[in-house]
C-alpha cells in the first residue's frame, strides 16, 4: 500500500513543496492572526458535526472557532450563549439571530461550550 | 508536457481504481491514498474553504490551493484606499498560515481547464494535478461594452493596482473636473459597494479635497438603488451626489474619457469628464466559462447543499461564480466555503449532506471618512427550488443607516472576518 501511495503521490510531483501529511497523531499548529499564539489541533479524521457547520457561522464575527481578535465577543467555551442569543442589544448581532432557530441556537450553543477559549482572546462585552 | 510531470498509463490505471475504491471508504479508517482536494482561487472564499477543509478534515485530506497571486487585496473596505483611510497594503495578505499551520500546498499558478475524463487540472504551464475533489473560487470576470483599456477606464472592482489607479486619477483632480462613475445591471459583486463609492468619493472631492465645483455623476444601469435606498440617498444629498437610475453604458472611448449610454428610453446620450469609472456588467471568472459549468447563463448551476456543479461531477463552486439568491459578497462568500467544506468532508467519507444550512451575509459601507452603514441578511435551504433564500423575507435585508459607531465596527467585524478567512 505504501509503494501505492508513492505512486500516487508521483502525480503531484509537480508540486515540489507538496507536504506529505502522516496519517498519525494530530498535528498542532499556531493559527492566531494576531501573532499570539493559539494551538488549534488539527484532527486526524472528519466527523460529521451539525452543529458545528451551523456555529461557523458565528466565526466571521466572533473568529475561528469562536477566538475573536479584536474586542469583539470571543465565544469559545462560553455556557450562556442560548440564553444571550436573541436579546443582544448589539444590533447587527440582533439581526443575524432573528436567522436562525431556538433549536439552532441551542445547537450552536452546545457546540461552542466544548470549546478552548484562547488566552488571549476577548470575552468582555464591549457594546 | 514531460511525461514527469504525469502519471504514466499503468500507474495511472492503478491510481484509478484505489480511486474507485477509496472513494467509498471512511476517511477515519486511514486508508494509504489520502484524498487529494484542490482549491482554484484564493480570495474570501477560496481561503476560507481551504483553511476549514483542514481545520475539520485535519490529516485525513490533503489541500492544496492553486493561485496565481502570492498576495491578495481584499475588496472589501478597498473604497477607504480612495480617501486616504487605509493603503492597499494594509488590505493584503499572504498565505502563510494556510501553508504553515494548515498543512495546505500554495501552487502560485492559474488553472487553464479541467480534464474532468483524468481528473487533472491544466494549469498555466501546462503541468496536470491530479484531484479527487477541486472547488473553483474564481470571483467574478466582466462583460466589457467594447473594447477598451483598464488602466485608463478602471473598474476597481477588483482590488489591488486596479484600486491603486483609480485613486491617482482622482487625486489628480482639480476643482471643477467630473468624476463619472457607472453601476452595472444586477447581479454583481457587492451590491451597496458602488452605491458606497461615490458617497466616499464625493465626500472625499467635497469635504476634504474643499473642491466646491466639482461634480460627481452616478449612472446606474437598475431602475433604483437596489439596496439601503433610504441612507443612500440621504447621503447623496448631503454630499451632492447627481443619481440618474436607469443609464445603460453602451460605449467607452478610453482617449476621449467619454461614455455613451441609453437613459431609458434615449439613446447615444454622451457624458465627459476627467475622471471614468466604470463597473462593468458582471459574470462568472473565465475558468468557469472555459469547462463548461455555466449551462448558458452568466454564473454557474450548483447544487445548494453541497456547492457541486450540476453539469459536472466532482467540481465546486463557491463565491460570487456560483448562480444562486444569495449576494456575490465575501462575507457570505465564508459561509458558502464552510457549507462547501463541510459538504465535501461529508462526500468523501460517505456521510449524507446536511439538509438544511444556512448562511449569513454582511456589508459594512463606509459612506465618507467617518460614517458607514451596515446590511445584513441570513438565508436558509429552499429544498423545492435547490436555492438559498431569506429566512424571512419580511424582515431581511435588514440595514442600519451611517454612523460613526457603524464606521468604527467596521474595522472590528473586518478583523475578525479577515482573520476567520485568511489566518
Ligand atoms: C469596493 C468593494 C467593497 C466590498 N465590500 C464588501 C463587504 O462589505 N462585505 C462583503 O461581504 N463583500 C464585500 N465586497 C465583495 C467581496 O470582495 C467579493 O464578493 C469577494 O471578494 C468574492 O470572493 P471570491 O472568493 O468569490 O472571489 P475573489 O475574492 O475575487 O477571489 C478570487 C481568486 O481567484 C483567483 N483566480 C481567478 N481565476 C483563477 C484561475 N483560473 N486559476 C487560479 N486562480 C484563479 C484570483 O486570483 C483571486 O485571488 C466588496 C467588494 C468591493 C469591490
Amino acid at each position: 500500500m505504501l509503494y501505492r501511495k508513492s505512486k500516487y503521490l508521483l502525480g503531484l510531483t509537480l508540486i515540489s513543496s507538496f507536504a506529505l501529511i502522516g496519517c498519525g497523531g494530530g498535528t498542532t499548529v499556531d493559527s492566531n492572526p494576531s501573532g499570539t499564539t493559539q494551538n488549534v489541533t488539527l484532527p486526524t479524521s472528519f466527523s460529521v458535526n451539525d452543529s458545528r457547520l451551523l456555529g461557523a457561522n458565528c466565526a466571521q464575527c466572533h473568529g475561528t472557532n469562536g477566538n475573536s481578535v479584536n474586542s469583539w465577543d470571543s465565544i469559545a467555551g462560553k455556557s450562556d450563549i442560548a440564553e444571550e442569543f436573541y436579546e443582544d442589544e448589539n444590533a447587527l448581532m440582533s439581526a443575524v439571530a432573528h436567522g436562525f432557530t431556538q433549536n439552532e441556537v441551542n445547537k450552536i450553543a452546545s457546540w461552542l461550550k466544548t470549546l478552548p477559549k484562547n488566552n488571549n482572546s476577548n470575552d468582555d462585552n464591549d457594546d | 508536457m514531460s511525461n514527469k510531470n504525469r502519471l504514466d498509463r499503468r500507474d495511472f490505471i492503478k491510481y484509478l481504481s484505489l480511486g474507485a475504491l477509496f472513494s467509498t471508504i471512511p476517511l477515519s479508517s486511514k486508508v494509504s491514498t489520502t484524498p487529494h482536494v484542490v482549491v482554484v482561487g484564493a480570495g474570501f472564499a477560496g481561503s476560507t474553504c481551504a483553511k476549514y477543509l483542514k481545520l475539520w478534515g485535519g490529516n485525513s485530506i490533503n489541500v492544496t490551493i492553486i493561485e496565481p497571486n502570492s498576495v491578495y487585496v481584499s475588496p472589501i473596505l478597498s473604497n477607504l484606499v480612495l480617501n486616504n483611510q487605509r493603503t492597499t497594503n494594509q488590505l493584503s495578505f499572504t498565505y502563510d498560515k494556510h501553508i504553515n499551520s494548515y498543512q495546505i500546498n500554495m501552487v502560485y499558478k492559474s488553472v487553464l481547464n479541467i480534464d474532468t475524463v483524468n481528473k487533472e487540472l491544466i494549469l498555466s504551464d501546462n503541468s496536470r494535478v491530479k484531484y479527487d475533489k477541486v472547488i473553483l473560487a474564481p470571483g467574478i470576470d466582466f462583460i466589457k461594452t467594447n473594447n477598451y483599456d483598464f488602466t485608463k477606464v478602471p473598474h476597481a472592482w477588483i482590488a489591488g493596482e486596479q484600486t491603486n489607479i483609480l485613486k491617482r486619477q482622482i487625486d489628480s483632480m482639480v476643482d471643477g473636473d467630473d468624476f463619472v462613475m457607472t453601476i452595472p445591471k444586477s447581479p454583481y459583486r457587492c451590491p451597496p459597494g458602488p452605491y458606497e463609492r461615490a458617497c466616499i468619493v464625493a465626500d472625499y472631492l467635497k469635504n476634504i479635497k474643499g473642491f466646491t465645483n466639482s461634480r460627481v455623476i452616478l449612472l446606474d444601469e437598475n431602475s433604483d438603488i437596489i439596496v439601503e435606498k433610504q441612507n443612500f440617498q440621504n447621503v447623496f444629498n448631503a454630499h451632492g451626489v447627481d443619481y440618474r437610475p436607469n443609464c445603460k453604458v453602451t460605449h467607452v472611448d478610453d482617449t476621449n474619457k467619454t461614455l455613451t449610454y441609453t437613459e431609458g428610453s434615449i439613446t447615444g446620450k454622451t457624458i465627459t469628464a476627467k475622471v471614468l469609472n466604470v463597473i462593468p456588467n458582471q459574470k462568472a471568472a473565465k475558468i468557469i466559462f472555459d469547462t463548461g459549468l455555466t449551462g448558458g447563463g452568466n454564473f454557474a448551476p450548483i447544487n445548494l447543499l453541497s456547492y457541486e456543479s450540476t453539469i459536472k461531477n466532482d467540481i465546486h463552486i463557491i463565491g460570487d461564480s456560483h448562480h444562486s439568491s444569495q449576494p456575490k459578497a465575501g462575507h457570505i462568500g465564508n459561509s458558502e466555503a464552510k457549507i462547501c467544506a463541510d459538504a465535501v468532508l461529508r462526500i468523501l467519507s460517505n456521510n449524507p449532506l446536511y439538509q438544511n444550512p444556512k448562511t449569513n451575509s454582511a456589508c459594512y459601507s463606509p459612506t465618507s471618512s467617518t460614517e458607514a452603514s451596515w446590511l445584513n441578511a441570513v438565508y436558509k435551504y429552499d429544498a423545492v427550488n435547490n436555492n438559498m433564500v431569506l429566512v424571512d423575507s419580511s424582515y431581511y435585508p435588514k440595514s442600519s443607516p451611517s454612523s460613526t459607531y457603524n464606521y468604527k465596527e467596521m474595522f472590528k467585524w473586518s478583523e475578525n472576518l479577515f482573520a476567520d478567512t485568511f489566518s
